[in-house]
């Protein structure tokens, strides 16, 4: 068997065609992203590209609109973190204990996942709608707390929060999924054994079923903060313009405005490469304490 | 590592002499040209454009225009900026800037039209006199026309008839002070005066635009826009301040600055609110929405400062022009002014006119018998302006200006002081004109 | 099946929580079923109301404006296409990632994984540069592949996982029996990774439904477009069609609704029950 698993002609005929797709298609154009950044291009084919070396990065940490922009997505990511992973497993959990009307609940949780940016923008501008008629501040009258009422998207210390919760709400779904998925790996036998032991609630979610979904809980967690470092979309669409402030500013939302808006090529892809970067980071980051985590588990 | 890295620029470098080398494919013998506007979708002006390409494509059989226009601001930007940066410039295309325009003409992305327009005198004459000039860029660094004028969004006031009647007004606002006094009766009639989504922050930005115009008037804005002029100076200050003071003096709805464009229109199409301020293309918009005061909608132009009497009559005019692009082949070339001659015949016109209710920089146009009186009076009131101005920022380099100074405004109705958002508009543009 | 007499009042209490939660998830569909039957006037009068009467000719103009029809078949097809290279060849980069040992692994597992960090709008000059100049706009199997491409990065990293977790000595056991590897991998291996490559699909097909930035860069047919170019017929500079928006995407959005719930289960249930008994 440990020969079969060294035969290079095997590992090379498997790995292959997703290697070459994945070289011209990802690998390419991020290295010539890359090479741009380190360039000053007006983003028109006729203008030579005019090396800069690192002026792009340098004024990139100079600009307190950017460094305001990576201060929110820390703060997006660390909140995002916290919220969707737990509350996907929980959902998952909860759906896979519950056969019956599980269709239904699989259909709801697809839901916002699946629904068109448009339809999602709409919704949400309805809800956090700035007067009495919003949805949320008219629920909030209704229950006794106009004090608490507030211009959900316009008021700084909101906005993020706001983001965060639609972001959450759209994303919450993939790792409800997520978790299903590696239940459905788990064979019965062990969860019927955890079961006779008289394990329960939280006991039960503890050393059941936290150390059997890590796998799935690690993945998941890199694909929260690689997806909300990189985020533009809900930004976009709820606070085109950063925010009050610039409340709800995020990198990628500079990057699209430098590089197809403002004709600076170079600076564009200059925080496409910090945003590439951070999430190399922050990943490696949480993988290592998690492993940790892992270890004590067992 | 630092193998795979040389396998990668190798390939990186064979990737991009492979894409030097293959040359675009023409289809048949068909000449192939791309006409990109803002104009798609079920909107009447689509229509017809739709309709024109392809009675021109009947008339040239050997003439194959491709339509890729886009209405979605941002899905538009990012076909045109991919399109630009691979030097597949569509032939015709349009891009709302013009001094923004200078890097692109002085570096062939643009097709410069002095010469087509002066080997075509009856061709040129069709234009309103002066109307070309809006796109002249001398003065910028780039001789030449770089762009034909193709519809004028004639801004104005938009006001609700009956609810002004409620409040008792009976002349419409011809200066600032009146329309103060306007937005206090409308106040006590309890009905909001204004309409501004300020979440869309072009709308607050068209309104200081034309405090702007009538307070330092065209030559004001131009040399804003070329630096002569700075933002911290007192007379900008001044205009920042008295468009914050709108909002102080109430003329706006509680928790505008969260409201979104589409809101504050329906609201005053469903009578709620009095007034909103607007530009020509909106009057087919409104036309073609169920609303039930349509009867009830008039407007009148921007009111002036009695304190400056000189800039009565500078009206906010935003032109939008087609550019043709700057590395065609001749044949290409042929066929796009072509197509762009046949779509600027008083006939081509007169029928979008006719269709879709735009007011056009040519001469000898006028509105439809049938045509209903709002527009008339639109067209009727577009032909007295002898003095116009577009936005304060089409006249500046700075490609950050137009977010900056929007953002800024909506900023400062919010907390910001007028001082400290001119500072920071000036700083702007001192880090980012070229 | 007595499991349920088992649960505990807290449990019962975020059952209850759920119920609640899943309900306002489903409310946004018919938030946008109401739309789709009302005017734009209507929409923004009360946010929350009834239609005033039921507009079926939102759904004609979105059928025929956003040209659904035509769009819907073009996305599934891409989806479809998509989700098979990305699955198959996404499997088998993850096999050989989970199971072998090479040098160089580690990095190349992480090199797969760093593709999710990547903004797409970040490549999309670059890949502009290398498709626009060879001549192949327009071409569905290339950007099949490129859109596999993308995938990748999300398939390989939960189907790594995965695969982890299938226990080694079963596939020890084949291999004794004289299966060669190939068979290994397409008898059990894959079999047994379903559920993974069922919800990675999921995801991709998310991804690939809602993309609008490759179909507007790399098509310029008007045939051959996508359901998420179809939508962007409605928006304009001074007025957005909601009505008919919101139509298109309850008439593109509802039957995706309905297959998922449909298909998981079969798919799901088929294919594990295939690989136990086989």
């Amino acid at each position: 068997m440990e020969k079969i698993r060294k035969n290079k002609k095997t590992i090379i005929l498997f790995l292959f065609p997703a290697v070459i797709l994945y070289l011209c298609f990802e690998v390419i154009p991020v290295v010539m992203s890359i090479y741009f950044s380190f360039n000053d291009w007006p983003g028109i084919q006729a203008v030579p590209l005019k090396f800069v070396g690192l002026e792009n990065y340098r004024n990139l940490f100079q600009n307190a609109v950017f460094l305001k922009s990576l201060q929110n997505v820390f703060i997006y990511v660390i909140v995002s973190v916290v919220l969707q992973v737990p509350l996907g497993f929980a959902l998952g959990l909860l759906i896979h204990h519950f056969k019956k009307g599980q269709r239904f609940f699989k259909a709801a949780f697809f839901i916002p996942m699946i629904l068109s940016v448009t339809a999602v923008a709409l919704l949400w501008n309805f809800i956090y709608f700035p007067t009495e008629k919003g949805i949320l501040n008219s629920f909030l009258i209704k229950l006794g707390l106009q004090d608490f009422t507030q211009q959900w998207l316009v008021n700084p210390k909101t906005s993020l929060l706001c983001l965060i919760i639609v972001s959450t709400w759209t994303s919450v779904g993939y790792y409800m999924i997520i978790c299903l998925a590696g239940l459905t790996s788990v064979p019965e036998s062990v969860i019927e054994a955890g079961q006779l032991d008289g394990a329960t609630g939280w006991k039960k979610i503890r050393h059941l079923y936290i150390p059997m979904l890590w796998d799935p809980i690690k993945m998941s967690t890199i694909m929260v903060i690689t997806g909300v470092l990189k985020i533009f979309d809900t930004v976009y669409i709820l606070t085109p313009t950063g925010g009050t402030n610039n409340s709800t500013v995020v990198p990628a939302l500079l990057m699209y405005n430098e590089a197809y808006r403002y004709g600076h090529y170079g600076t564009g892809s200059a925080i496409a490469t910090v945003i590439f970067v951070l999430s190399a980071l922050v990943s490696v980051v949480s993988l290592k304490l998690m492993n940790r985590r892992e270890s004590i588990e067992y | 590592m630092r193998k795979s890295k040389k396998v990668l620029s190798v390939v990186m470098a064979a990737a991009l002499a492979a894409s030097v080398a293959v040359p675009v494919f023409a289809s048949g013998d068909k000449v192939k040209i791309t006409f990109m506007s803002r104009d798609s979708g079920d909107t009447p002006i689509a229509k017809v454009y739709e309709d024109q390409i392809a009675r021109f494509m009947e008339e040239n059989p050997d003439i194959q225009v491709q339509n890729d226009s886009i209405y979605e601001e941002a899905a538009y930007n990012n076909k045109l900026k991919v399109a630009l940066s691979t030097g597949e410039t569509p032939n015709i295309f349009y891009y709302p800037a013009i001094a923004g325009l200078t890097e692109w003409a002085k570096n062939g992305v643009l097709l410069d039209l002095t010469d087509s327009l002066n080997e075509d005198e009856e061709w040129k004459n069709t234009f309103l006199d002066g109307a070309l000039d809006t796109y002249d860029l001398s003065a910028y660094g780039a001789d030449g026309i770089y762009a034909l004028p193709n519809e004028l969004n004639v801004d104005a006031v938009f006001y609700n008839k009956a609810l002004f009647e409620k409040a008792g007004i009976t002349e419409t606002p011809e200066t600032m002070d009146d329309l103060y006094d306007a937005v206090d009766k409308l106040k006590e009639a309890g009905i909001t005066p204004f309409g501004v989504g300020g979440k869309n922050t072009w709308v607050m930005g068209h309104i200081f635009n034309n405090i702007l115009a009538k307070r330092i008037g065209t030559e004001g804005i131009i040399q804003l826009g070329t630096g002569e002029k700075s933002w911290t100076d007192e007379d900008v200050v001044e205009c920042l301040q008295l468009t914050k003071d709108l909002k102080e003096k109430g003329a706006f709805a509680e928790g505008f600055e969260g409201m979104d464009y589409n809101t504050q229109m329906n609201q005053f199409l469903t009578g709620e609110i009095a007034m909103i301020s607007h530009s020509s293309p909106i009057i087919p918009e409104m036309l073609s929405s169920e609303s039930e005061i349509l009867d009830d909608i008039s407007f009148f132009p921007f009111p002036y400062f009695e304190d400056k009497p000189e800039f009565k009559d500078t009206h906010v005019i935003y032109t939008s022009g087609w550019m043709l692009s700057g590395t065609m082949s001749d044949e290409e070339k042929e066929a796009t002014l072509k197509l762009v001659k046949f779509m600027t015949t008083p006939e081509s016109i007169q029928e979008r006119m006719d269709a879709a209710m735009r007011v056009a920089p040519y001469k000898d146009i006028t509105a439809p018998e049938d045509a209903p009186e709002i527009f008339k009076d639109m067209v009727e009131y577009t032909g007295t302006i002898t003095k116009s101005v577009g936005e304060y920022f089409d006249y500046d380099t700075c490609s950050t200006l137009v977010d900056t100074s929007r953002n800024g405004i909506l900023n400062m109705m919010l907390s910001e002081s007028a001082e400290d958002t001119a500072a920071a508009i000036q700083a702007d543009i001192d880090a980012n004109r070229p | 099946m007595t499991k349920r007499k088992k649960h505990s009042v807290g449990f019962y209490t975020a059952f209850m929580l759920f119920v609640i939660v899943a309900v306002i998830n489903v409310y946004p569909m018919v938030f946008s079923i109401f739309c789709s039957f009302k005017g734009n006037l209507e929409i923004f009068s009360s946010f929350t109301a009834l239609p005033k009467r039921l507009r079926f000719e939102n759904y004609v103009t979105a059928w025929e404006v956003g040209r659904i029809g035509r769009y819907f078949l073009n996305t599934i097809i891409l989806a479809v296409g998509t989700l098979g290279i990305s699955g198959l060849f996404g499997a088998m980069a993850s096999y050989i990632l989970s199971r072998f040992t090479f040098k160089g692994k580690s990095k190349m597992y992480l090199l797969f994984i760093s593709g999710m960090m990547i903004p797409i709008q970040a490549v999309l000059i670059p890949l502009s540069y290398l498709f626009g100049k060879l001549g192949i706009m327009n071409n569905y199997p290339v950007l099949i592949l490129l859109y596999a491409a993308f995938c990748f990065p999300m398939t390989i990293l939960i189907l790594t996982g995965f695969m982890n977790s299938i226990p080694t000595e079963l596939e020890e056991a084949m291999v004794i029996d004289g299966a060669s590897i190939y068979q290994v991998f397409y008898r059990m291996i894959l079999p047994l990774s379903m559920p993974g490559i069922v919800s990675v699909s999921i995801f991709n097909f998310i991804q690939v439904w809602n993309n609008l930035l490759f179909p507007l860069i790399f098509i310029s047919d008007k045939d051959k477009g996508t359901i998420s170019m179809g939508l962007l017929a409605f928006f304009g500079e001074y007025s957005t069609d909601y009505s008919a928006s919101m139509a298109g995407i309850c008439l593109t959005t509802i039957p995706v609704i309905i297959a998922y719930v449909f298909f998981q289960d079969k798919i799901e249930n088929g294919l594990m029950s295939g690989a136990i008994k086989g």
